[in-house]
């Protein structure tokens, strides 16, 4: 038994070496949510690990989001990560651990060093321990990490490198029969950015929820909910991003409406209380419905207005819409997603070399799978982001003419991609 | 003449009734005729069956008594105490059978063997019977044939878990919009 331990603990720091010498941007590795409960290596009486790898060959458009004359290269993906879990997902442990890593690296295959020299290296990781599942009063510990690298907008620039981590509890109350039930969370976030000329930027903030909620129905409950934010720019330097203290208060109802129904709608008011410059003051909602109608066939669509703090200005309002259908036709799953963002800049400064504007971002996917076995299979796609908008940045240093330039752009990425999750 | 066809029909009747009666009581109980027509093979393996059964009997009654101790009540305690000490006794008298049984096997006496495994039949029969009891004593006699099994089918398209509990918050990575000094 001591000596089973012992190799748990083994594989267990094993993996964390490698994962922490090493990210993933778009996460495409599989993750403990979608990996089959059958597969999976055992570690003793009570942990399973489940490895995955990702092999993705593609092609972009447009590698540095450019109005015109993109760049565009070929590329390969590889995406290596696991899952270790104390939790076959039938059952319930008092104490449930999960530990998740994951790599993701991405190499042009071109020959032009201003796009090769813009490989990416990304990681994620997550740990989440939860106590007391079984029992009216239970809490999560939870600790996620994902390093990400994007390409910046014009080739010569430094990759925008980038470090979140967010950890935090989560207290879940539920007294008598679990009719009542009450979340007291909290949250400690930073964001910090790698390059020097990026740090003004960076920021830590600190998230309270406190969530209230009357189960009416096994699987549908009304709930009102407040959640404050403290963001703090620790460097300002002479980006001068005002701090702020958001706010929001909603009520909503989530679950079940039918069997084939899920929804969940909210309505409520959002201050952002930002300590300088404008300020969002407003009403905030939205309505996420999903939608079953045979076991063959899933379909989501949904709308949220709202305001997120921004790195660009102080914040943006937004207002996204989205609507997706997933179908299983014989052994092919077929995946199609469509979104529409409109987001409107606010408090952008001088030196940001771009205005108060609108973006108008619209993202398709459409990807189908195929399934070799249940642990091997392979997805080809289709990604576009597109984005019009009214503001112009100025550029021009050293020797080039400064002139204004749209911040539009049109990219494409086709891929074919080779999963493996066991 | 008349009364003298009266009687020989009532005889007939009688006769006819009492035939049936002992039809249907054929029905009821075991057939001890029919166990002559068992090979010693198959009286021992028949006789090992019943002895089985008798053990598990003997299983649950304790069980009976165990859960009669704790929950503290002593009229249910009294009375499984009884029927197992009944119980036991009949067992006793089975092992001894059972060792008789295998020795009138060996000697090919068909008689002995035919007596021993009434014997055992008839012990079995006490046992099942003293076994509904216990299980009466308790009230619980329910289980007896059987606890409640509960089958529920979920249709599944219902969302598994609990789809009124948000999900933890977890780091949102965007991309910066274009602007100094993202580019």
């Amino acid at each position: 038994m001591r000596l089973r331990r012992y190799l748990v603990l083994l594989t267990c720091l094993a993996l964390l070496g490698v994962a922490t010498s090493a990210r993933a941007q778009s996460s495409s590795g599989p993750t403990a949510d979608v990996l089959p409960t059958s597969n999976g290596i055992k570690l003793g009486d009570a942990m399973l690990l489940h490895l995955g790898l990702g092999l993705e060959l593609g092609w972009d458009s447009n590698v540095f989001y450019e109005d015109v004359n993109p760049h565009n290269s070929f590329y390969l993906r590889l995406n290596p990560s696991f899952d270790l879990t104390t939790r076959p997902r039938e059952m319930r442990r008092t104490i449930e651990f999960d530990l998740h890593g994951g790599l993701g690296y991405v190499e042009y295959l071109t020959t032009d060093s201003s796009i090769s020299s813009h490989r990416q290296f990304n990681v994620d990781g997550g740990l989440q321990a939860a106590f007391f599942n079984n029992s009216p009063y239970s809490f999560i510990l939870f600790d996620n990490y994902v390093r990400s690298t994007m390409p910046p907008y014009v080739s010569g620039s430094p990759n925008l490198d980038r470090d979140q981590n967010e950890v935090g509890v989560r207290i879940n109350l539920s007294p008598g029969g679990g009719r009542l039930t009450f979340l007291v969370g909290y949250v400690f976030g930073i964001d910090y950015w790698e390059p020097l000329q990026l740090q003004d930027y960076n920021l830590q903030y600190h998230r309270f929820d406190l969530r209230a909620s009357w189960r009416f129905l096994p699987k549908t409950a009304v709930y009102i909910a407040a959640t404050e934010f403290i963001n703090q720019y620790p460097d300002p330097g002479a980006g001068m991003h005002p701090n702020s203290y958001p706010l929001h208060v909603d009520a909503g109802l989530q679950g079940l409406i039918t069997t084939k129904l899920t929804l969940n709608a909210w309505i409520g008011y959002g201050n952002g209380f930002y300590v300088s410059g404008p300020s969002p003051n407003t009403a905030v909602g939205g309505l996420a419905a999903s939608w079953k109608p045979t076991i063959l066939s899933t379909g989501a669509i949904g709308y949220q207005h709202d305001f997120q703090n921004s790195v660009l200005g102080s914040y943006y309002d937004e207002d996204t819409a989205y609507l997706s259908w997933t179908q299983l036709v014989w052994r092919f799953t077929g995946f199609l997603r469509f979104q529409y963002s409109n987001l409107r800049y606010n408090g952008v400064q001088m030196i940001q070399a771009t205005t108060d504007g609108t973006d108008n971002v619209i993202m398709l996917n459409v990807r189908v799978d195929y399934p070799f076995k249940d642990w091997l299979f392979v997805s080809a796609g289709y990604d576009l982001t597109l984005n019009r908008s009214n503001r112009t940045i100025a550029l021009g240093a050293g020797g080039v003419t400064p002139g204004l330039v749209p911040v539009d752009y049109t990219k494409h990425v086709v891929y074919l991609r080779l999963t493996a999750s066991y | 003449m008349r009364s003298q066809l009266n009687v020989i029909a009532a005889f007939i009747a009688l006769a006819g009734a009492t035939v049936a009666f002992a039809a249907v009581n054929e029905d009821a109980s075991i057939d001890f005729r029919k166990s002559i027509t068992l090979s010693p093979q198959e009286t021992q393996a028949q006789a090992k069956d019943y002895v089985k059964k008798m053990q598990e009997t003997q299983r649950r009654v304790m069980q009976l008594q165990s859960k009669a101790r704790k929950d503290k009540d002593m009229v249910k305690l009294n009375c499984v105490n009884d029927k197992l000490t009944q119980l036991n006794g009949h067992m006793v008298v089975t092992n001894q059978s059972m060792s008789t049984l295998a020795l009138d096997i060996a000697k090919s006496d068909d008689t002995a063997r035919q007596h021993e495994f009434t014997r055992i039949t008839i012990l079995y029969q006490k046992v099942v019977t003293l076994g509904t009891e216990a299980e009466q004593c308790i009230g619980e006699d329910v289980s007896y044939v059987g606890a409640t099994r509960v089958d529920v089918e979920i249709d599944p398209r219902v969302p598994q878990g609990d789809p009124t509990i948000p999900d933890l918050p977890v780091p949102v990575v965007t991309r910066p919009p274009e602007a100094s000094p993202f580019v």
